[in-house]
């Protein structure tokens, strides 16, 4: 018997209001796994070539993997045309943002493997899913509201144990980095997804579930399941350390090494005010208890409450990428302040990494004197000024005046300011860069992790070669890159044979097959909707001309990227992935991973080299 | 209220501390026991393993609804409360059972529900819930059936499996008020210590 999966997508169409259970192909799913590759392939089948985001033809998928609800899976993968990540040519590519929390155990709990989304209802709704039955249903009196009212409003009204998905006003006003939230502060953060969501008028996804997940080999599993408890709480540092402090450590070890994020990424290093925004100013001064996600046995988000000053009372999780891009990046030396922005974020379902890309931008073009006090609505947009970001967000969230340029991501924006602003734009493909395991200013080596990822400059693309392979397995089973780094390849081989019955992988080689067949077939579909990896691989001028000045990498080679240098990287980049000089994989590469049915619409848009 | 900023620690280099393993000795069941649910911060983070595990040492399936103990979420926050029987010595719900399908077992200290005659009326969480209680019996999802913790025989898989260290398998002597209280006033109870005040103690129970 084949477990692991439901075997049922729900396919929901909101023009013309109808539900429908769809049979999840088996065939595809041993080729591809779970969520990230099936994701994929269904894009591939179902979306018609160049839909823009906002048009009612683009899908916004909700997908689980084979490992969902068992062991320690436990994360939803949304995959969508994203309004955001786009080629210099303005043609939009894929969105791609996953989240934790319950959401992604309930769906399967309920008997979906999948929702699909499209269409484009008249009237604001959302989607309850129960026990393997679905219903569209108004959400007039959720619309408008901010993402925490709705969490507690749906739930008051459905069921205490339903687990929602939404989107906040943001989203509703088709901000382009808007998230879609869940429990408060889980986000899937990156790429737009909210705004997608938005686009289609639906505001929230409400799943309960009570049947069982089928699995093939239940003695199996059971005994994997202390196995992987052990594991994971085996590492003693990394443990405690995650549970105590979570991501936020990486916010003084990154500055101290010179890798983070300072004044729009112009410096990497913050000799003093760095310990402002930590995990342990939020330690002694807000923390209260952590919080985990569904299985996980090591909790990472350190919940807290703001105790003084004009925003106490303030609930948030901070995490690296929120409180690094708020605090070094636009210089913010109030932790509370930062605390209090990363929380406001959340409630309005904005991206924090991207708002904080833009503020900074904003900020920048400011000083620059690019953006007057009168083109910015009379706002004081000083560094670190946090009551005018307070006041930018709002405009940002209802498109108010200069919201509504900033409101369009930094791409978009820079282009229409123009005046040299586009120099320190940072982002990849229009996405904004993340920090979180890879966000480096100047780091050669990692700051391939915005350049090659088809998503644009998202952090969760992974930063080396093997990292971007563990990302994508993670992805696809649906597993915490954190808890898959503490998981050998054997154990999770096992844990996949138990689950579904098939022998996925045994060794580390079969598994970067797998992942390698996942990312070509991404940057297939990528090619296939307009990317030219030449033209569109590419980094931020800053980059290549303003080298570091501070820190132990001031005056270093490391200070700047070199442009030979980097296209020398690229080239060695395509040849280990296996595509030709222009980054387009070559037709050996895509025959050898089985994805021989891509060759025939490639060919239409580009010149497939043989090998 | 307004508190001295606290002096900020400078190095990262805390993170190499040791993680304290847990205990994990078993207790055999030759007392009463019961499951200490700890409302002390940082507590439970809802990662609802307790559930998971509870599942599958019952009906060896994957599905938190066969299980005994059920984490709630309260909102702000999400602040979360682990409620699961926490063998009251007044019992209500034995007493409330119309067919006598639910009973404890003096001899071996456990819940037992007899599946044959259980008609599943619900009577028994409600008695738990009317009497200021949590409400913490559940239903089995197809066949109605009540689910009560019955401490897994003695080995409680919640307790051993708890990485917050928030269950906690001890004897009931160590008590001597019943713990079992509704999931809303826990939850305020937690939500008391987010702010460092000394609150006073209020004595409870008869």
């Amino acid at each position: 018997m084949v477990g692991g999966y439901t075997g049922k997508i729900l396919d929901v169409d909101l023009t013309g209001n109808t539900v429908q259970k769809t049979p999840l192909d088996m065939g595809d799913a041993k080729r591809f796994l779970g969520a990230r590759g099936l994701m994929t392939k269904l894009l591939w089948n179902r979306m018609k070539r160049g839909t823009m985001a906002f048009s009612p033809d683009n899908i916004i998928m909700f997908f689980t993997g084979p490992l969902t609800g068992l062991l320690n899976g436990n994360r939803t993968i949304v995959r969508f045309k994203s309004p955001l990540t786009a080629t210099s040519a303005g043609l939009n590519l894929m969105g791609h943002t996953s989240t934790g929390g319950n959401w992604g155990a309930e769906l399967k709990y309920a008997g979906f493997d999948g929702i699909t989304i499209t269409g484009k209802a008249e009237e604001p709704v959302y989607l309850y899913v129960k026990d393997g039955e679905a219903e569209i249903r108004s959400a007039a009196h959720l619309w408008g509201r901010s993402v925490f009212e709705t969490e507690v409003k749906l739930k008051k009204e459905l069921d205490p144990f339903v687990r929602v998905l939404q989107i906040g006003p943001a989203g509703e006003h088709l901000v382009r980095y808007s998230c879609i939230n869940q429990e408060y502060f889980y986000s899937a953060s990156r790429c737009g997804g909210g705004a997608v969501m938005g686009s289609k008028k639906l505001k929230a996804i409400a799943v309960r579930g009570t049947s069982d997940i089928p699995v093939s080999d239940i003695e199996g599993l059971l005994a994997l399941e202390g196995t992987v408890y052990g594991k994971l709480r085996g590492s003693a540092a990394e443990v405690y350390s995650r549970r105590r402090w979570g991501s936020t450590t990486a916010n003084i070890s990154s500055s101290d090494s010179s890798t983070g994020p300072l004044k729009n990424w112009r410096e990497a290093y913050w000799a003093d005010d760095i310990e402002k925004g930590g995990p342990l100013q939020w330690e002694s001064r807000c923390r209260v208890k952590n919080r985990g996600c569904f299985g996980c046995p090591t909790p990472c988000n350190q919940l807290g409450i703001i105790r003084e000053g004009p925003w106490a009372g303030t609930f948030d999780i901070p995490d690296y990428d929120s409180t690094d891009l708020l605090h070094p990046n636009c210089m913010v030396t109030d932790p509370n302040g930062v605390y209090a922005l990363s929380s406001f974020l959340d409630s309005m379902g904005l991206d924090s990494i991207s708002t904080g890309n833009t503020l900074s931008w904003a900020m920048e073009c400011y000083e620059k004197g690019i953006l007057t006090k009168d083109d910015l609505d009379g706002i004081e947009f000083t560094w670190g000024n946090v009551p005018a970001m307070f006041e930018m967000v709002r405009r940002i969230v209802r498109r108010e005046g200069i919201g509504d340029l900033l409101a369009e991501g930094i791409r978009i924006a820079s282009q229409k300011v123009g005046k040299g602003s586009d120099e320190f734009a940072m982002h990849c493909k229009g996405v904004e860069w993340g920090v979180g395991g890879a966000g480096n200013n100047r780091d050669q080596r990692e700051t391939f992790c915005y350049v090659m990822s088809d998503h644009g400059g998202v952090h969760l693309y992974g930063p080396t070669f093997d990292g971007q392979n563990d990302f994508a397995v993670a992805d696809n089973l649906t597993i915490c890159i954190r808890n898959l780094r503490a998981l050998d390849v054997e154990t999770l081989g096992l844990a996949l044979k138990a689950a579904t019955g098939w022998d996925f992988f045994a060794t580390r080689e079969d598994m970067d097959r797998f992942a390698h067949r996942i990312l070509i077939m991404e940057r297939a579909w990528n090619i296939r909707e307009g990317l030219v990896p030449d033209r569109d691989d590419n980094l931020p001028e800053r980059v290549f001309t303003e080298p570091l000045t501070l820190g132990p990498k001031a005056g270093t080679a490391e200070a700047l990227y070199d442009r030979k240098k980097f296209s020398e990287d690229k080239q060695t980049w395509y040849k280990a992935r296996g595509c030709d000089t222009h980054g387009i994989p070559t037709k050996k590469t895509l025959t050898d991973l089985d994805l021989a049915f891509t060759i025939p619409i490639l060919e239409d848009v580009v010149d497939l080299q043989e090998s | 209220m307004d508190y001295p900023a606290p002096k900020v620690l400078t190095s990262c280099d805390l993170i190499s501390c040791r993680f304290p393993k847990r205990r994990t000795e078993r207790i055999s069941m030759k007392n009463p026991m019961q499951i200490f649910v700890d409302r002390a911060l940082p507590g439970c983070s809802g990662c609802r393993i307790c559930e998971k595990v509870c599942a599958l040492q019952h009906e060896k399936k994957y599905n938190p609804a066969y299980s005994r103990v059920k984490v709630y979420q309260f909102y702000p926050g999400p602040i979360d409360v682990p409620i699961v029987c926490q063998y009251c010595g007044d019992r209500p719900c034995v007493s409330a059972c119309p067919t006598g399908a639910l009973t404890y077992d003096n001899a071996t200290f456990q819940m037992r529900v007899d599946e044959a005659t259980c008609t599943s009326c619900q009577a028994c969480n409600q008695a738990c819930i009317d009497n200021q209680r949590g409400g913490c019996i559940t239903f089995h999802p197809t066949k109605g059936i009540a689910q009560i913790c019955d401490l897994c025989g003695g080995e409680p898989q919640c307790a051993t499996f708890c990485p917050s260290d928030t269950l906690h398998f001890l004897p009931i002597s160590r008590f001597s008020k019943r713990l079992a209280e509704p999931a809303k006033l826990i939850a305020s109870r937690i939500a008391d210590q987010f702010y460092p005040v000394q609150k006073e103690v209020e004595r409870r129970g008869p």
